[in-house]
């Protein structure tokens, strides 16, 4: 048994202990998906996702190598552990995994360069909400797929003003 | 086995280049004639021989041995000087079916979101959290069911080639040796008055209020939170 005194790196995710407030980040993984992936000089990008984007299975579209894309995806979400934000756009992208096209790729990139922009963004738990509850939310957006009609869902859980757990779900 | 090239040197004679690249060696024939190889596996040898991992035996009849392999690794700085060369012998696992050599593999771990949870409970209460590692966490667990392997290469006993070697504590790449450090773990800590949470197995706590303490565990590494840090010194042992 050896002690390594206060967490700081557990399974790939930093951990910073601070007098009021503990952060935890995943920002040295980050640049690493964005080395790997070829994006490390890419131009940040604003949103995760085009706004109103409805992505589809593209039949027709070009494919791309689809176990380089597998990879993004694996790698990104790994990245969820810390990174909410990311959760429904990570989770859209992974439903084209068994034959992605270019659409899907680009997509993919839109993440990793919207990851480019935000790579330091964290958690951070505070201890300003002193009441120890388990607070959460969820939405739907009801039948938003044009064709199997089904929903995407997500739900956040936060005890006392931190966020512990969140999930999006098709 | 795929060979990984590990240490490629250039050698300039003449203004020619030469690439000269050695490999790690995947048994212990191909580590002979090098002096560190060889070194690192004699100090595996003797540290298990120490754990009392395993006793010389002559094989029961219905059993069948389990193989033996070297795993060597090379640890270097960023810059790629070798820092040490490290041998581990592993058994191979793969061998052994479910149902026939072994029974129940699971072992729990933590989820990320109850390190999560735990990170936040300690960040709301103002408590510390501490991270404790355990050393060669696997080979530390005892196996219940009868495991005999082969006497690893180069180290047979003389005069008793034929002979096995029966294991009583796990070796890497047993197909029950995570679970077997996970039970020798739990009954550990429950005789440190842990109780192990109903609904997240890999979460121990003890008493209440001012001396609680949580603990998450994730294989070898713990988590430990609790309010007064003496406590959490005294568990650290």
């Amino acid at each position: 048994m050896s002690d390594l005194g206060l967490l700081s790196y557990h399974l790939g995710i930093e951990v910073g202990q601070y007098k009021d407030f503990t952060i935890v980040k995943q920002t040295c993984y980050a640049k690493k998906i964005l080395e790997q992936f070829g994006m490390g000089q890419c131009n940040a990008a604003k949103f995760p996702m085009e706004p109103g984007a409805r992505l589809h299975s593209d039949n027709d579209g070009q494919p791309v190598d689809a176990t380089q894309y597998r990879k993004v995806i694996g790698c990104l979400r790994y990245l969820l552990h810390t990174r909410p934000d990311l959760a429904y756009t990570v989770r859209v992208a992974s439903r084209f995994m068994e034959k992605p096209t270019l659409m899907h790729m680009q997509a993919v990139k839109q993440i990793l360069r919207y990851l480019k922009g935000t790579i330091d963004l964290r958690l951070v738990y505070t201890q300003e909400g002193l009441k120890e509850e388990l607070v959460g939310y969820s939405d739907s957006d009801v039948g938003g797929d044009l064709v199997s009609r089904r929903s995407t869902g997500g739900m956040a859980f936060y005890l006392g003003g931190s966020l512990i757990t969140w999930c999006s779900q098709k | 086995m795929k060979h990984i090239s590990v240490i490629e040197l250039m050698y300039y004679s003449d203004g020619e280049a030469l690439l000269v690249e050695m490999e790690k060696p995947t048994s212990y024939q191909e580590a002979t004639g090098y002096v560190e190889w060889t070194k690192a596996m004699d100090k595996e040898i003797q540290s298990i021989e120490k754990n009392k991992t395993w006793k010389l035996c002559q094989l029961t009849v219905g059993h069948r041995p389990i193989g033996l392999k070297w795993v060597s690794k090379l640890k270097k700085y960023s810059d790629g000087e070798v820092v040490k060369h490290k041998a581990k012998l592993v058994a191979k696992g793969y061998v052994q079916k479910k149902g026939v050599d072994f029974d129940e593999v699971f072992a729990p771990v933590a989820r990320l979101d109850t390190v999560r949870l735990i990170l936040a409970m300690a960040a709301n209460r103002g408590w510390q959290v501490h991270h404790l590692d355990v050393k060669l966490a696997f080979l530390r667990g005892e196996l219940e069911e009868e495991v005999y392997v082969k006497q690893p290469e180069g180290y047979e006993v003389k005069g008793k080639e034929n002979h096995v070697l029966r294991l009583s504590k796990a070796l890497y790449g047993l197909r029950r040796a995570p679970r077997a450090w996970n039970l020798r773990l739990d009954r550990c800590l429950k005789k440190l008055k842990f109780k192990r949470c109903a609904s997240e197995q890999a979460v121990y706590i003890r008493g209440e209020g001012k001396n609680a303490i949580i603990l998450g565990v994730y294989v070898d590494d713990l988590i430990v939170i609790g309010e007064d840090s003496a406590e959490i010194g005294e568990f650290k042992r």
